[in-house]
């Protein structure tokens, strides 16, 4: 968890000079040199200059990304493409695909044949922006969202396509989105961690694909800047609870115990990590009651439930995970991120996508509601989407009243509410068969440098001196989608 | 304070020698490389106005523009100069966001005034010949560090700390050399040895006890990025933990550098090579892999290629290699060709980019001697059964063939009235017949079955049976059918409606059957031990006796009844459901991938006789398409086991069960050999191509292996393989690997290195503190032979190193950061460190060495979060892997071990040379609740409270245990006022101390009353989480 929650707000030349430390000092000083030089920080890490990172005004304090792991079907949600039903069961014209890879699960296949969505699609609000009839609570808040149908990416599997949107590289090693948020600007909240993670499955009978703990990961930012994931079995954050036979007037009493030695100990020793250590001890006591009162749902009220479904009083699933996601936001957590994992319709698409649907829609879009009602959607930005979407042809047979559709980097479409993001707004188009981008292309490192940008931090700024680079989550690329904006 | 070490520091750094005179490599070249060198540097594709400062030629030469940029001894005349200042046209350009800070200008100016003078890059420069520098104060330097020290806090007017006191340095370098505490033997010892050389006698000892090889093992397995998992995708497991035995054999037998180089690179090459030389190229095999249906397999043959490289880069030479990948390296001079040039030696092996076996080739198999002759014994008694099986065969020839006959006339199946049957033959032509059962629900194809076809079901589908079939709690009966599972969890039958009914899937292996009549209160709940394999078929029957009772429900897998574990037995209701019966999906929806055939449902339950029979009359019917003397051994082999299972004599039975026997015991030892991945080259030797932009599908101009220009060459004609680049790496006039290596160890005592970024000496990287320094170990590394525990020896027995690492005010003011090392240094303990200690402290540790990963406790839930549908649990083990050293702990990248990960450990998915260390409050969650932890504190509870004596010298003892001294007066009354609370506490609550004590498996103190116990493990654990036992000093 980040030093930034534990931060007195540091005066401004403090945070000029841990700028010359972590910004540009050719000399290079690590974090390690850092953390005596803090010591009520808590931790040796903590963010760069904020003057240089953070010149832009904040729009949105904190993000809420809602991930669709295993790349949701753009072509049967939200980029309708009637005209292709006269091309149906007929191969993909090898002009529309232009040489692009495939992967190796269609790259074999004989034919790909065109496959237009099995379901009804409709204009909703008075943006008339396109829903299928599976996210009929999606469509009704459509109105407040900014779709991007032009989003594309390099990778065509899971695991570099995940990694890449997550992290901006699709080899690993490379610090999270979270966390160079965490490291960036830090959380006002200091008693959750400033990047939390919230996990949960799929109903799709397809099993769902694995995530990877480097998903939330630091890399090489400091290590307290990565994730914490948010457990619904057991603890809900990794040793939270005491011991059984521990009661929290014994932990108290061995807290007391403990805070009488080491200030001892400082006294003998003259070091700030001691007295860095006696707050993260305190802290972590006081975090024993913090974090079970958060994800305590009783305070909630029956029309709350009622409007995140019935799913939403089950712990671990999305729709719970969405309420405790609004429950982070209204206590200022900076980066909550949720995956919801299933989205991978090779085969028994209709099916499948259906019941992930069924998964998602109300609360997402109950999130979206609930979140403006609260008068926190000006600052929340909300993010939903997966690393790719779904080829317009076929994975195996077409049937009459199935197919599967393989992934596919072309083009997928998100949709981003709130934050300082332009409301009832489509951005971008791609072309017939729904397989390129024809206008306005938003790569992955552009919407990365736009969220960002929101978040009131300049995407080539944000950088951390490592191997003798300057590494950023926008890599060498990203171009702030301006359009977007408000 | 913070502002000022800041300035502090920065000064500290700017002291390095004389500040009078400029000098090009402190102060210049950081300067351009920082601010030139992106545009104006080696890498020509993005060179602007042909200008370059890497190199003197290319900044004096006229740029495109014709100006000069510099020109020595003329400042005014440089343009380079002048645009620092220029306010239309500015260098660095505006949007860079670099600027020279005015002191910065003062000496670019200092330096074209006096001439311009160029310097290779240090690091590139071979070791400098220094003597020790002579110093005022000659008592107190113990070896040549000192005087480097020395001379510079002289040149700085601070003097060093006095020694640490005796028992915090023992500590001090128990930890750095095995990663452990001294144990109380050790440092009473220590204490009372009045010696003049004591202190060397204790790092002596230190460097010849086994568990220094385990700590070394530790930084090289981060370096080396070892883990027990493949990490990309479904993170399969791997077995590569012979490779890190031989690491810590290596360290242990003090095995030379360069030679330790060369076996890991290039063991396999090398003349003869011994199976250690080839188990020690598991290094290059390390690198992740990924089993992902669909990457392309070249696309990651080419990155496990170029992590190698990197690896070794940042590892032995110190150089971010992985810059040159794409294009030209911006800061230091290594071309795009030469990259690939280095890429060429690890661009040989055989392996491939898309892995499907868990332990991706090539891979070497390493028996212990006992299970090599375990193996041949199971064989001999295999080929003994076999003979005896047949000898006993041979008077039943006429029998086997009436017996055959018989088989063919009766033909498949039960042999009994049957409710309903489907065959799962494609006859219907496609055409399904929606008002009769049974009814296939979804499209229908067809595979290969048992008998004839068998129908394929991939998730939408399913096999619909009448609602009327009499499946329900009062009534016998059976169901039997085959099938071929294609994916891990599946959902197999069900006769449902809402919680009534039959329902059986099919979860890590395991069966589940449930018959319900309502609630969860009423039902029958089964699981079966693991059965069924993927992509294998198995004959499944549930025969039920209409008892209601568990025992009334047997299942049968290839006609043998399986042993089930009751889960619940408490059926009174009918369990009767109007639902279908429906196959390929369970109660909850999960559905069936794979193929199924010959499915029967019978109004009655069958004997284990019937069943055999039945399994095996459906069995052989592919054999039996085969002509007698057609048939291959395998074919004659199943034919013969169906005939003595069904009506063999009891003789051929015992034959038949000792053979089976045999071949089991066969399997399970050849499953349990170990086995490792390691290096091979393939044959022809694969070409390697410049790859633009760095992406494995763009070819351009093919190169040869080879070394950057700007280090030593290879030696001529020597072959251009791995093994010649292992030697070049270590060839005495290198000007990095030594200084590189130094450094690392350097690292490991002083909690930083020389040089701060220790995977790169190139131009962007930090500037030694102490060059002089460095330079002079290196050079006594080379001389000794790459002797690594004599230069670990040398740096602890300095004076330097054994420094109180109390500072003065003035100290922790003028240098927080301790870079010039006027006192010892302090840190908190590793991860491994961490928990190593609180099992050494209590006595719990085991102390084996290696050997297969261990699973110790770890909070439920972790990998099933994160794995292929949560297919994956992490068992932790019962005993001795409990407490086994933290390095010995199964590391699955994808979720690494949770109470490693909280302190500052890296996830071994790239190389990482040096962790962070931050100071959380998730770490203190960790050590106080970690059930590791609080074991290990009431172990040490225990172990005081078995000892006689008062309170007050058990509290004593206590606190030696744990931090090697007796505490305070305050420190004793704060403690036993803790103690007095919680006896209170726990006397009041007996069954809150029976919690607490329960907790872990060790039994120590059970025998002791439960209140005291309790309450000193609450002590203990406060002990145990002081800052003085979690930071070594």
């Amino acid at each position: 968890m980040s030093s930034c929650d534990q931060r007195h707000p540091p005066p401004a030349d403090l945070l000029l000079s841990r700028r010359q430390f972590f910004g540009r000092s050719a000399l290079g000083i690590g974090s390690v040199a850092l953390s005596s030089l803090l010591p009520h920080a808590g931790s040796a890490a903590g963010a760069p200059d904020l003057s240089a990172v953070a010149r832009i005004a904040p729009r949105a304090r904190r993000i809420i990304y809602l991930f669709m792991h295993g790349g949701p079907s753009q072509i049967d949600l939200f980029d309708h493409k009637p005209d292709i039903a006269r091309f149906r069961g007929q191969d993909l014209p090898d002009s529309v695909r232009g040489g692009q890879r495939l992967t190796g699960m269609t790259s074999g296949q004989k034919t790909l044949p065109v496959t237009p969505s099995l379901f009804r699609f409709a204009r909703h609000g008075q943006c008339g922006a396109w829903v299928s009839e599976l996210l009929p609570h999606t469509a009704k808040i459509v109105d407040e969202l900014c779709f991007i149908r032009s989003m594309h990416t390099e990778a065509i599997n899971h695991d570099p396509a995940v990694t890449l949107m997550q992290t901006g590289h699709q080899q690993p090693g490379r610090p999270s989105f979270g966390s160079w948020v965490s490291y960036g600007i830090g959380s006002a909240n200091r008693e959750l961690p400033c990047f939390v993670v919230l996990l949960s499955r799929g109903s799709a009978a397809r099993p769902a694909d694995p995530l990877y703990a480097r998903l939330w990961g630091s890399a090489f930012l400091p290590s307290d800047h990565q994730g914490v994931s948010f457990r619904s079995d057991g603890d809900p954050v990794l040793f939270l609870s005491n011991p059984p036979g521990v009661r929290a007037d014994a932990r108290r009493d061995q807290l007391d115990a403990l805070a009488e030695l080491n200030q001892q100990q400082q006294a003998r020793q003259l070091d700030p990590e001691i007295e860095a250590r006696i707050a993260q001890y305190e802290l972590a006591y006081r975090m024993q009651s913090s974090v079970p009162g958060l994800l305590d749902l009783k305070g909630e009220s029956p029309s709350t439930f009622d409007a995140y479904g019935p799913e939403s009083r089950i712990p671990g699933t999305f729709a719970s995970n969405c309420l405790l996601a609004r429950r982070l936001a209204e206590r200022d957590v900076r980066f909550i991120q949720l995956y919801h994992r299933g989205w991978d319709q090779h085969q028994n698409l209709p099916g499948d996508l259906r019941l992930q649907c069924g998964d998602i829609d109300q609360p997402a879009a109950a999130l979206v509601w609930d979140l403006k009602q609260r008068g926190l959607l000006d600052d929340t930005l909300v993010v939903w989407g997966g690393e790719f979407g779904r080829t317009t042809y076929s994975q195996g047979r077409l049937e009459a009243d199935n197919y599967g559709r393989d992934h596919h980097g072309r083009c997928f479409t998100v949709w981003l509410a709130g934050g300082g993001i332009r409301p009832g707004v489509t951005h971008g188009e791609t072309d017939a068969f729904g397989y390129n981008v024809v206008r306005d292309p938003v790569h992955v490192h552009d919407l990365n440098a736009t969220l960002l940008h929101q978040l009131g931090v300049e995407h080539t700024r944000l950088t951390y001196r490592f191997q003798g680079r300057d590494f950023r989550l926008t890599d060498v690329h990203g171009n702030i989608v301006r359009s977007l904006l408000t | 304070m913070c502002l000022l070490g800041g300035l502090v520091t920065a000064a500290a750094f700017a002291a390095t020698g004389s500040r009078e005179s400029v000098d090009f490599i402190r102060d210049i070249r950081p300067i351009l490389s920082e601010h030139c060198f992106s545009c104006h540097g080696p890498d020509e594709a993005t060179r602007e106005s042909g200008l370059r400062f890497d190199q003197r030629e290319g900044a004096l030469q006229a740029a495109k523009s014709g100006l000069h940029a510099i020109v020595p001894g003329h400042p005014d005349q440089s343009e380079a100069l002048l645009r620092l200042t220029d306010e239309l046209d500015p260098m660095p350009p505006v949007e860079t966001g670099k600027r020279l800070t005015p002191a910065q200008q003062a000496q670019f100016r200092a330096w074209i005034a006096a001439g311009a003078p160029y310097e290779q890059h240090w690091s590139l420069q071979a070791p400098a010949a220094n003597d020790p520098p002579a110093v005022r104060d000659r008592t107190w330097p113990t070896n040549p560090i000192d005087a480097f020290i020395l001379s510079r806090l002289e040149a700085e007017g601070l003097a060093p700390a006095q020694p640490a006191d005796p028992a915090t340095l023992l500590r001090r370098v128990s930890f750095d050399l095995t990663g452990l505490p001294p144990s109380p033997t050790e440092l009473a010892a220590f204490l009372a040895d009045s010696r003049p050389d004591a202190y060397q006698r204790a790092v002596d000892r230190l460097l010849a006890s086994p568990t220094f090889g385990e700590r070394m093992a530790v930084d090289w397995l981060d370096a080396a990025r070892y883990a027990d998992s493949n990490g990309f995708f479904r993170d399969n497991t791997r077995q590569i933990w012979l490779w890190r035995d031989w690491v810590i054999a290596a360290f242990n037998r003090n095995q030379p550098f360069d030679a330790f180089t060369i076996e890991q690179i290039a063991g396999d090459l090398l003349p003869h090579p011994t199976l250690e030389q080839r188990i020690a190229t598991g290094f290059n095999r390390n690198h992740m892999v990924t089993g992902e249906t669909g990457v392309i397999d070249e696309e990651y043959r080419v990155e496990y290629v170029a992590d190698r490289l990197e690896t070794t880069g940042n590892l032995w030479l110190g150089l971010t290699l992985g810059c040159a990948r794409c294009h030209d390296h911006k800061y230091d001079p290594i071309s795009q060709r030469e990259y690939y040039q280095l890429f060429a030696f690890f661009n040989t092996g055989v392996e491939k980019g898309l892995v499907n076996p868990d332990d991706p080739p090539p891979v070497l198999e390493v028996p212990t001697p006992r299970q090599r002759s375990a193996l041949s014994e199971a064989a001999s008694r295999a080929r003994k059964a076999e003979a005896e099986l047949q000898q006993s065969l041979k008077p039943d020839a006429e029998r086997l063939d009436q017996w055959e006959v018989s088989l063919r006339t009766e033909g498949p199946g039960p042999r009994r009235e049957s409710s309903a049957h489907d065959a799962a033959e494609a006859t219907l032509d496609g055409a399904e017949e929606p008002t009769r059962y049974p009814r296939l629900v979804g499209p229908r194809r067809h595979e290969g079955g048992v008998v004839g076809q068998a129908l394929a079901l991939d998730g939408p589908q399913h096999l619909e049976f009448s609602p009327d079939l009499p499946i329900r709690a009062d009534r016998p009966w059976t169901i039997g059918f085959w099938l071929n599972p294609g994916a891990p969890s599946i959902g197999i039958l069900r006769k449902r409606t809402q919680d009534r009914g039959l329902d059986v899937h099919w979860s890590r292996g395991r069966l589940e059957v449930s018959l319900r009549h309502s609630s969860s209160q009423d039902a029958l709940r089964l699981r079966s031990a693991a059965v069924l394999k993927r992509a294998e078929w198995s004959h499944l029957v549930l025969a039920y006796d209409g008892t209601s009772r568990a025992a009334g429900l047997r299942l049968f897998v290839d006609g043998r009844v399986i042993p089930v574990e009751v889960l619940q037995d408490a059926l009174s209701g009918t369990a009767e459901s109007a639902g279908s019966l429906d196959f390929g999906v369970s109660g909850k929806g999960e559905r069936f991938y794979g193929l199924i055939d010959e499915i029967y449902v019978l109004p009655d339950t069958l004997s284990a006789e019937d069943v055999r029979s039945w399994y095996w009359s459906e069995r052989l019917v592919g054999v039996l398409r085969v002509a007698a003397d057609q048939r291959d051994s395998w074919q004659r082999d199943v034919m013969q086991r169906g005939f003595v299972e069904t009506v063999g004599t009891p003789q051929q039975h015992e034959h038949l069960e000792q053979l089976e026997r045999a071949r089991t015991d066969l399997a399970t030892l050849r499953a349990q050999v170990p086995r490792t991945l390691v290096m091979q080259d393939s044959s022809p030797q694969r070409a390697t191509h410049v790859l633009r932009r760095g992406a494995y599908d763009q070819p351009a101009e093919p190169v040869q292996p080879g070394v950057p220009a700007v280090l030593p060459s290879l030696p001529p004609g020597a072959p251009l393989n791995r093994l010649t680049l292992a030697r070049w790496l270590v060839r005495p006039d290198h000007p990095l690997t030594s200084r590189v290596t130094v450094n690392r160890l350097w690292l490991q005592c002083f909690g930083e290195g020389l040089v701060e970024t220790v995977g790169d000496f190139g131009s962007q990287g930090s500037l030694p503190s102490h060059p002089e320094l460095l330079d002079w170990l290196a050079r006594y590394f080379v001389d000794s032979g790459w002797n690594t525990k004599q230069l670990l020896r040398l740096i602890v027995t300095s004076a330097t190193y054994r420094q109180s690492s109390v500072p003065t005010t003035e100290k922790l003011q003028r240098d927080p950061t301790n870079r010039l090392l006027a006192r010892g240094p302090r840190f908190r303990l590793s991860a491994e460190m961490l928990r190593d200690q609180s099992l050494a402290v209590s006595g719990l540790l085991v102390p084996k060495i290696g050997g297969p990963p261990v699973r110790p406790p770890q909070p439920p839930g972790i990998w099933e979060a994160v794995s292929y549908n949560g297919e994956l649990s992490y068992e932790p083990d019962r005993g001795e892997g409990r407490w086994r050293r933290s390095l010995y702990s199964y590391w699955k990248r994808t979720a690494p071990p949770p109470s490693i990960q909280a302190f500052d450990s890296p996830t071994r998915e790239t190389c990482t040379l040096r962790r962070p260390r931050t100071n959380t409050p998730l770490q203190a969650l960790a050590l106080l609740n970690d059930e590791t932890q609080v074991e290990a504190a009431r172990v040490l509870a225990a172990s005081v409270l078995q000892r006689n004596g008062l309170p007050a010298s058990r509290l004593e003892v206590l606190f030696a245990r744990a931090t090697g001294r007796g505490p305070s007066e305050s420190e004793r009354a704060t403690l036993e006022r803790l103690l007095r609370l919680q006896l209170r506490r726990f006397a009041e609550h007996p069954s809150l101390a029976r919690e607490l004590n329960g907790i872990g498996e060790a039994a120590h103190g059970h025998d002791l009353a439960v209140d005291e116990l309790a309450a000193w493990t609450l002590v203990a654990q406060t002990v145990l989480n002081l800052d003085e036992v979690i930071t070594r000093r």
